[in-house]
């Protein structure tokens, strides 16, 4: 617990007398009308999130990081029309309404101050100075407090609120990294908040102010909401990916790997987590109800061979949909946003044991289903994010009203190739064999979060870890990946997980060995229908002919056919727009669109994060004298930071490069060895022949030839893999695990040489390669306030 | 598709610096104002080094890393100092789709290039094997440009596919 007025106004950092309205500026994007891929974009408005006022729907418009909005608007409950929109602060997300209905709150993101919106005169009647990015906020049942989460602070900061809507700080608490949501018990003791990039959720008790309890969930709680006692948690895996009994201990329990039998991206699942405040405890966790036998490498409970046990009890896969997103409570009852998948469904809960009950599920009327909430008749009330519309459905599913409370002027969405990339990268789901899987679960806001994954692309897969990237900044940060081997035409390899050939009757060289019949497609052979997919003893290997085989997925019977199958139905078109994606003739130059097949998807991706930097504009003040010594020491010739970090990008690039160097680097910290000396960083030779960027030491080049020949993996303690430099620039609002491997934790950890004396108990100094010191950047000589200093600077980029 | 259709020679000589030419030609994605240099498509082995595609090339079909189908070659270049550059490719195959594809960085030693890499994206390997092709390739960087086109057949002489760190070859599945 925090001092209250005092450390309020320092966080407010001024004096009510001298605030002035500010709001933050956008970060400029390179991509401009100079690359032929860019086009101009549609406004959008991004409805987030909806509160319930009287006979009133209020939704926020927060638009995007590059380009904000700063409106909420009013629909009448009753006529489905949108009566009034107001002016509040840039980037309004979260909408709290006092609970006798006197006022609304309006929490700005990029404007210091929060909006007091009278909901009778649908107007802006206060501004109450606040820091930059207040999210979300809830006020305690008798109104007589409001706390509001900020994810620049990591905290809640606590106000009071009297009759006449005057509000007083009272101060803040701190929680877990990024807090978004947040939600109170309905006897109004509890404040929970999903601390959405640290993966865990913070118990508060509001007598106290203390934080009683930080629940861990391995993944990030997208949303919360209490239903009597219980607090219902929308989440996802807690699987790293790895091995269950190898690699590094993710799980936490002692032993190497997570503890579940999938690796890499067959673990990603939707969950569903009931949280038993009173004991800070996970009391259930649920799972998807396709955890099994829907791709080649699934593991099936009866498959005693690969661990088959280690999968969720069979009564717990009842998630129906894909990125569980927001929750809202609804008698013994919550309903579930899916913002993967386009559907809501409905769960049951058992008051006495906290136990959810699946319900019905259907699919919502426009895309990326995110904010919800219940009107007073029993609708549900269900904000469309990239579908710029509000949908008013009945208990049923069925669909009264859809009320277009964004911006369409553009077109119906999606519009241009880059809103394709999009909808794409957040309804993912769609696009893969399981139905579970989504860009967006581990790129929550195309940030990254606190978790390091095994990836299928090393040598040692299931084993080796790479941390979550952020998908932000790509404009002027290519070649992207800690490999520095894609750009937006090529990094098919991530989503070919989605969707393995192998999962394909005509392409499943399991079943055809010497090639399927050229007429497959038009004359599918038996086997199609009477043989079983494929199947993976190692999670990595396709094979055929083993006991356990599983149904095949899908009744397409490509990978083309599949995907232009569900870009019909999800995009509704089967090509490109060709106004950032086309195809370009090597001969007359003639462009033209392209399928939307896997390649043409990846395509659209990757103009979707070229258009958006998604970089949230940094609050912090560059010009603090912390801040101007860090600079001094981040371009002085001793740390030498700059020369691999340079503007604007804070990275390397293929792009931005004055100093000439290496866009691949050596190592500049220890590669992530196993116990025996052997590099887990290293890649699979098989991804580069596919990706000629890759640079990667070659055995023959470090041991003898005959030594190579015998065993190709003889001098892996040896080689190296090159990795290219990670940008700076956002820095502050990134997961505070850094490095390739995700082992430091926060930026002194990657700064500091071991034993440096800025380190705090607890913390190591990775700032060294194989004992030798200042390898990532000349910091041993620097003093304890010096670092501190650069660090300083670094959070302003 | 006959080689004759398909000649390099005829396609070099419609670009700036190579002396005649049609209009149409005169108008493709060739920015006027780079300097057209020749060069040439083959295959690399450490072996016997480049070996330009002759009459019918063979485009061998490679089921790859992950799956992926592709086919693979190299280019040459007499240009001095030409090091890096991005390549546009397009693949007109005989009853099927035209493919289309860029590789940025494409870098050269010693004159030959790295692989070029056109994928295969849409369809499987039975499905395209034995059918004619004609692969044009396009490599440029700041201030030049090569154009250079070939004609062969699409094959499947590996019987091996490479999805994975070891081949997989007939026989070895299954077992």
């Amino acid at each position: 617990m925090t001092s209250p007025l005092a450390l309020l106004l320092a966080l407010v950092g001024c004096t009510a007398s001298d605030w002035e309205p500010r709001s933050l500026t956008p970060y400029p994007n390179p991509f401009t009308a100079d690359d032929p891929q860019w086009s101009p974009q549609p406004h959008r408005s991004k409805p987030q999130e909806v509160a319930i006022v009287g006979g009133e729907a209020w939704v926020s418009l927060p638009g995007t990081a590059d380009n904000p909005d700063d409106t909420v608007v009013a629909v009448d409950l009753d006529s489905g029309k949108v009566v009034d929109r107001v002016g509040v602060g840039s980037n309004p997300t979260g909408i709290a309404a006092r609970p006798d209905g006197g006022a609304i709150v309006v929490f700005n993101r990029f404007s210091n101050w929060m909006s007091v919106v009278d909901p009778n005169s649908h107007a802006e009647i206060e501004r109450i100075p606040t820091d930059f990015y207040a999210t979300e906020g809830v006020f305690s049942p008798d109104g007589a407090t409001l706390w509001v989460t900020n994810r620049w602070l990591d905290s809640v900061v606590i106000w009071q609120v009297d009759d006449r809507n005057r509000f007083t700080g009272l101060g803040s608490v701190r929680v877990g990294v990024n807090p978004r949501d947040i939600a109170m018990s309905p006897d109004g003791r509890t404040v929970a908040v999903a601390n959405l990039t640290g993966l865990d959720v913070s118990i508060i008790d509001t007598a106290t102010w203390d934080e009683v309890a930080r629940v861990g969930l391995r993944s990030p709680p997208n949303g919360l909401a209490f239903v009597g006692d219980w607090l219902v948690v929308p989440t996802l895996s807690a699987s790293s990916h790895h091995q269950p009994f190898a690699g590094p201990d993710t799980d936490g329990d002692g032993q190497p790997g997570d503890g579940t039998p999938n690796i890499n991206f067959q673990d990603m699942q939707n969950e569903l987590v009931v949280i038993d405040p009173s004991r800070g405890e996970i009391a259930w966790r649920y799972t998807s109800d396709s955890i099994c036998c829907r791709d080649f490498r699934d593991v099936d409970p009866a498959d005693a061979a690969r661990h088959g046990d280690l999968l969720p009890p069979q009564d717990t896969w009842i998630v129906g949909g894909a990125m569980p997103e927001q929750a809202v409570a609804d008698g013994d009852g919550v309903w579930i946003t899916y913002s993967g998948s386009d559907q809501v469904q409905r769960f049951e809960l058992d008051p006495d044991s906290g136990a959810l009950t699946a319900g019905r599920i259907f699919d919502t009327v426009g895309h990326n289903p995110h904010g919800i909430a219940v009107t007073d008749d029993g609708r549900v009330a269900v904000v469309h994010h990239l579908g710029e519309t509000l949908g008013l459905y009945r208990a049923d599913g069925s669909l009264d009203a859809e009320v277009e409370v964004g911006d369409l002027s553009g077109g119906a969405y999606p519009a241009t190739d880059a809103e394709i990339g999009e909808l794409y990268n957040f309804v993912t789901s769609r696009f893969s064999v399981d139905g579970d899987q989504t860009c967006a679960a581990c790129h929550r806001e195309q940030d990254n979060i606190n978790k390091v994954f095994a990836m299928p692309l090393a040598v040692y897969a299931g084993k080796n870890s790479r941390m979550t990237m952020a998908a932000r900044g790509a404009a002027d940060s290519r070649p992207w990946f800690f490999e520095g081997a894609m750009d937006q035409t090529n990094f098919r390899p991530v989503i070919n997980e989605f969707a393995r050939i192998e999962n394909f009757c005509c392409e499943d060289y399991t079943l055809f060995p010497n090639g399927a019949p050229a007429d497959c497609v038009d004359n599918p052979p038996a086997e199609c229908t009477d043989q079983p997919n494929a199947y993976s003893s190692d999670g990595v290997t396709a094979e055929r002919g083993l006991p356990l085989a599983h149904p095949r997925p899908t009744t397409a019977l490509t990978r083309e056919q599949f995907y232009l199958e569900r870009a019909a139905e999800v995009i509704g078109r089967t090509t490109s727009f060709g106004d950032g994606v086309f195809s370009e003739d090597a001969i007359t130059g003639q462009l033209a669109p392209v399928p939307l097949n896997l390649d043409g998807i990846t395509r659209a991706l990757g103009v979707f994060l070229l258009q958006n930097t998604a970089l949230l504009p940094n609050p912090n003040d560059p010009a603090t004298s912390s801040a101007l010594r860090g600079k001094a020491i981040f371009e002085s010739t001793t740390a030498n930071c700059v020369s691999c970090h340079p503007s604007p990008a804070f990275a390397v690039s293929t792009d931005i490069n004055r100093a000439g160097l290496p866009v691949r680097m050596e190592p500049v910290v220890t590669p992530d060895y196993d116990d025996d000396g052997v590099n887990l960083d290293l890649v699979a030779a098989g991804f580069i022949s596919i990706f000629p960027l890759v640079e990667q030491d070659a055995c023959s080049s470090l041991c003898s030839v005959d030594s190579c020949d015998e065993d190709a993996a003889v001098c892996d303690d040896l080689r190296n893999v090159r990795l290219n430099v990670t940008p700076l620039r956002g820095l502050w609002d990134r997961a505070p695990r850094l490095l390739h491997d995700g082992r430091a934790n926060g930026l002194r950890e990657a700064l500091c040489t071991p034993g440096h004396p800025a380190l705090q108990p607890g913390e190591r100094g990775f700032n060294e390669r194989d004992g030798v010191p200042d390898t990532h950047g000349g910091t041993s000589q620097l003093s304890a306030a010096e670092l501190e200093d650069l660090i300083n600077y670094v959070m302003t980029l | 598709m006959r080689p004759s259709e398909l000649l390099l020679g005829a396609v070099l000589s419609a670009l700036p610096g190579c002396g005649g030419g049609h209009a149409s030609q005169q108008d493709s994605a060739q920015e006027a104002d780079k300097v057209a240099f020749p060069c040439e498509l083959g295959t690399w082995t450490a072996a016997d080094g480049f070996v330009p595609f002759g009459d019918d090339a063979k485009l061998e079909l490679q089921m790859g890393f992950q799956g992926f189908l592709l086919v693979a070659v190299h280019a040459r270049t007499a240009e001095p100092a030409f090091s890096v550059g991005e390549a546009t490719m397009s693949m007109q195959i005989e009853g099927a789709d035209t493919l289309n594809g860029q590789q940025p960085g494409v870098s050269f030693q010693d004159g030959v290039s790295e692989e070029l890499l056109v994928f295969f994206t849409g369809n499987y390997l039975s499905y395209y094997e034995g059918r004619t092709a004609n692969l044009a390739v396009r490599i440029e960087d700041a201030t030049r440009s090569c154009l250079v086109q070939v004609a062969g057949t699409l094959v499947d002489e590996d019987p091996c596919i490479h999805t994975g760190a070891d081949p997989i070859c007939p026989g070895d599945t299954g077992s």
